[in-house]
């Protein structure tokens, strides 16, 4: 009697503890595996500023030129010659210059980044992410059609 | 009970044990070796997976399962198939619709619609001889008297208003010219004997003179009516039989109710052609009635361009397919073919679009003859041509009802003649922009900047806007032409000519790889906050055509040099986007072109 | 009893783990620019993906698409809703000008929202 009371007793603890266990274990793998899909992606947000002009006699661009050539140089602004072109030239500390201008125009003044034609995306991002780090907010992407450094602006010709 | 407990616990251990990989999200192990494993395996799935397709592939069916599958593939695709076709065949007939109602206007056009341009010159002039001579009558009046009327001028002067008159509201007919004619004699007669009379008053002596010299001028037009309208055939003019649209051959057994998709297909691509031959009628329609050309003339200058189409109608109908393969293959077509047909939809749609711009009526004769001489660009540097009195959004010609907010002090009457100012300073004072609004920080003299260009095409060096390319009959950034100037070098970089995106930094804008004696073209958009009229400078180097929203507002035939001032248009620009496409002809070496918005206090200076 | 309820669990999570993969994948084959100040976001179904090949093919979504199409697509877009976030996935190889390209378009119809896809190690291998 005694025999089948404490067979039945540890019978029932049998069937019903280790599936729990089961049970638990699987919520806690299932849990596991859909937080290790739930994933982030990286971006660059990009502000791309309304981008309107109005029209006027006097000319008001608050913009500042800088430019990026094919290997990634980051070029600063130089002159403009007589048909509005301007050159630029290679920054040897891009760092402290962009610095300067932080601390001359504010975060919030845009940037204009020049950028010659065949540079890989890859450097302009680096360049964006030095601009970025620095805190510039509004950095705005032009394709310069000559090179950086020319100041030449004869026309094309065959 | 107690040890039975102790096992389960322990099989759990060993199982989170097994199970702590799944848990980790990262090996420590080396990555380089893992990647290599992974690839390989990735490699040796990839070759099974091959090797499996191709074996059931050339899995053979038998003929009946072979035909209900085809049959099944078909019926799955008819639905959007027949749905394409029938949009199609709608577009079809709208298109149809409105090539014959352009088409009647060229048959019903008369002598005196393609002399409405000169119509339109004699009235004015006619207008200016009334005003000159009201001048004239009150400066004779003598201020202290002002009851006194000069009586014999007063006489003049209504007899010749009477001509006048009568100028303006002769339709042009040419039987009435010779009675016009004469009596144009008789009032240049009484004003020259009225100047011999009135010798003492000098004033009112060069106000009839003014007048004298309108009318003789008016005179020499009308005469010139009188002889080309001679000259003109109309029959053969009017004469559009060249307009093929409707006489093209269908494919057999177009029946919808039991065409089958190949059948379908070739319907589509019948359809498509026609759409594109239908187009290309009536943009000749239009163009023979603002060149003033004949019909035939225009339409061989038309270009009907249909994109390359695979030839699916072949695959679709082969015989029932002998393998799985042969399935796969099929059922692939059909994809090709729905595929292709919505494309087919898409450019029907944008041909649509393109027609319903500016459709031909009766006042287009007028306004559209004049509007492209208006264009024209004259000798003369600087000068400045208000476009927009044509009433440009539709082509009517009464003049635009409500006038827009800015821009409307820019009166017609006070603008200067010609414009000359610093192009140094203006270089200084361009920035690029394609968006305009009436306040923002930045602000200066706009230039554009960012085009997408096509070419070059051959033009022998020579500048004739007669000569067509594709472009100007519709924009595809996607089209692929073949023909322009170096099609016959296979090799060559501009071979097959495509559209390619540009932006310059400065204002003189140049094609990516310039070419001499080569047409190139450029088009952008440029959008407004709100409509306004505009004065823009257009430059060349050499010779340029302008649209803006499919109208032409500047011609420039002669190879010049590239100057900031070269002329100017005030035009009238739609809120939201507008469209502009150049036609750039160029000679020599350079090619260059601009065109900057100017601030309309330049015309106040 | 107990290994019942653990074969319900055991379908249960099958199912969705496997529907949670069904998503439209979106993605093309590029390598994004590798980018330090890039920022993480959590994946976001709504927004708009335009992909960028080295050689100028675009992608919309995914889908190749041809440059009419594209500038159509952008132009219903800018209508529906100019507030879209839009996605740029740019191979890092790929000349800049197809992305100005892009970009020049965007802030032309008004589409300011675009953020630029950067590299990172889990989805993407060099």
């Amino acid at each position: 009697m005694k025999r089948r009371q404490r067979k039945r007793s540890s019978g029932n603890c049998e069937v019903i503890l280790s599936p729990l266990i089961d049970c638990v274990f699987l919520l806690l793998i299932f849990f596991l595996v859909t937080s290790m899909i739930k994933r982030f992606e990286r971006q660059i947000p990009v502000n791309l500023s309304d981008g309107s002009s109005a029209i006027s006699v006097e000319a008001e661009d608050d913009s500042y030129p800088i430019g990026v050539s094919r290997d990634g140089t980051m070029f600063g602004p130089g002159e403009k010659n007589r048909y509005g072109v301007m050159s630029f030239s290679p920054l040897s500390d891009p760092d402290g210059f962009l610095r300067n201008v932080l601390a001359d125009r504010g975060t919030t003044a845009p940037i204009t980044v020049n950028v010659e034609k065949g540079t890989p995306f890859q450097a302009v991002i680096k360049a964006q992410d030095r601009l970025e780090i620095l805190g510039f907010k509004k950095v705005r992407f032009r394709i310069r059609d000559a090179a950086l450094a020319s100041t030449d602006a004869s026309l094309r010709t065959n | 009970m107690k040890k039975l407990i102790i096992i389960s616990i322990i099989i759990h251990i060993i199982l989170i044990v097994v199970l702590a990989p799944v848990i980790k999200t990262r090996m420590v192990f080396d990555v380089e070796k893992e990647a290599e494993r992974t690839a390989e395996v990735k490699q040796r799935e990839q070759e099974r997976n091959e090797q499996e397709r191709i074996r059931r592939e050339k899995q053979q069916l038998d003929e009946k399962t072979a035909k209900m599958l085809k049959r099944e593939a078909e019926m799955r695709k008819k639905e959007e198939i027949t749905r394409e076709i029938t949009e199609l065949r709608e577009k079809r007939d709208e298109m149809m619709e409105r090539r014959k109602t352009e088409l009647e206007q060229i048959r019903k056009r008369a002598a005196k619609d393609i002399l409405a341009s000169e119509q339109t010159e004699i009235n004015k002039l006619a207008k200016n001889v009334q005003k000159h001579l009201e001048e004239a009558l009150k400066k004779a009046t003598p201020a202290e008297d002002p009851t006194a009327k000069p009586s014999e001028l007063r006489e003049m002067t209504t007899e010749v208003n009477a001509t006048m008159d009568k100028l303006v509201e002769q339709k042009g007919d040419l039987t009435e010219i010779p009675e016009l004619l004469t009596e144009l004699d008789t009032a240049e007669k009484r004003i020259s004997e009225q100047m011999e009379i009135e010798k003492a008053q000098d004033q009112v002596r060069s106000e009839m003179d003014l007048a004298k010299n309108d009318l003789r001028k008016a005179k020499e037009i009308l005469a010139k009516m009188q002889s080309e309208g001679a000259k003109i055939d109309i029959q053969t003019m009017n004469d559009t039989s060249t307009a093929e649209a409707d006489s093209l051959q269908p494919p057999p057994s177009a029946d919808s109710a039991t065409a089958d998709a190949s059948e379908m297909y070739q319907e589509a691509s019948f359809l498509e052609k026609q759409i594109a031959t239908a187009k290309a009628d009536i943009d000749a329609a239009r163009e023979a009635a603002t060149q003033n050309r004949s019909y035939a003339e225009a339409r061989k200058n038309a270009v009907a361009t249909v994109p390359d189409r695979p030839d699916l109608a072949s695959a679709l109908s082969a015989k029932a397919p002998g393998t799985v393969g042969e399935l796969n293959e099929f059922r692939e077509h059909l994809n090709q073919a729905e595929n292709e047909m919505q494309d087919m939809n898409a450019r029907a749609d944008s041909a649509l679009g393109n027609t319903a711009r500016r459709p031909l009526s009766a006042a287009s004769f007028a306004s559209g003859a004049a509007m492209s001489s208006a264009a024209q660009q004259s000798g003369k540097f600087g000068q400045i041509v208000d476009m927009t009195s044509f009433g440009n959004r539709d082509g009517s010609a009464e003049m635009r009802e409500e006038s827009s907010s800015e821009g409307s002090q820019m009166q017609v009457s006070e603008m200067p003649e010609a414009l000359n100012i610093d192009e140094g300073k203006i270089i200084s004072a361009a920035i690029p922009g394609r968006r305009f609004t009436a306040e923002s920080l930045r602000k200066g003299w706009l230039y554009l900047d960012t085009w997408y260009v096509i070419g070059p095409w051959e033009n022998n060096s020579r500048v004739d806007y007669t000569v067509k390319h594709p472009p100007e009959f519709g924009i595809d950034f996607d089209a692929r032409y073949r023909d322009g100037k170096f099609a016959n070098q296979p090799g060559h970089p501009y071979e097959i000519l495509k559209w390619e995106f540009y932006q310059s930094d400065q204002v003189r804008c140049q094609p990516p790889k310039v070419f001499g004696a080569s047409t190139y073209y450029a088009y952008t958009d440029v959008w407004f906050e709100e409509a306004r009229d505009m004065l823009i400078a257009v430059a060349s180097d050499d010779a340029s055509s302008v649209w803006l929203n499919g109208q032409i507002i500047w011609q420039d035939t002669g190879q010049s040099a590239w100057a900031l001032g070269e002329g100017y248009r005030k035009v009238h620009f739609n809120k939201g986007f507008n469209d502009i496409l150049i036609r750039i002809e160029n000679g020599p070496t350079h090619c260059v072109w601009s065109i900057v918005l100017c601030p309309p206090e330049m015309l106040n200076k | 009893m107990g290994p019942l309820i653990d074969c319900v669990f055991l379908l249960l999570i099958f199912f969705l783990v496997s529907t949670m993969f069904k998503k439209e994948d979106r993605d093309i084959n590029i390598v994004p620019p590798e980018s330090d100040s890039a920022v993480k976001l959590p994946p976001d179904d709504r927004q708009v993906v335009v992909g960028i090949t080295p050689e100028g093919e675009v992608f919309w979504q995914g889908v190749s698409v041809s440059r009419t199409d594209l500038h159509a697509r952008l132009r219903t877009q800018a209508e529906d809703d100019p507030e879209k976030r839009i996605r740029l996935d740019a191979d890092a190889q790929a000349p800049f000008e197809l992305v100005v390209e892009v970009l020049d378009l965007c802030q032309f119809r008004g589409l300011q929202n675009v953020g630029i896809r950067t590299y990172d190690d889990r989805y993407n291998s060099k």
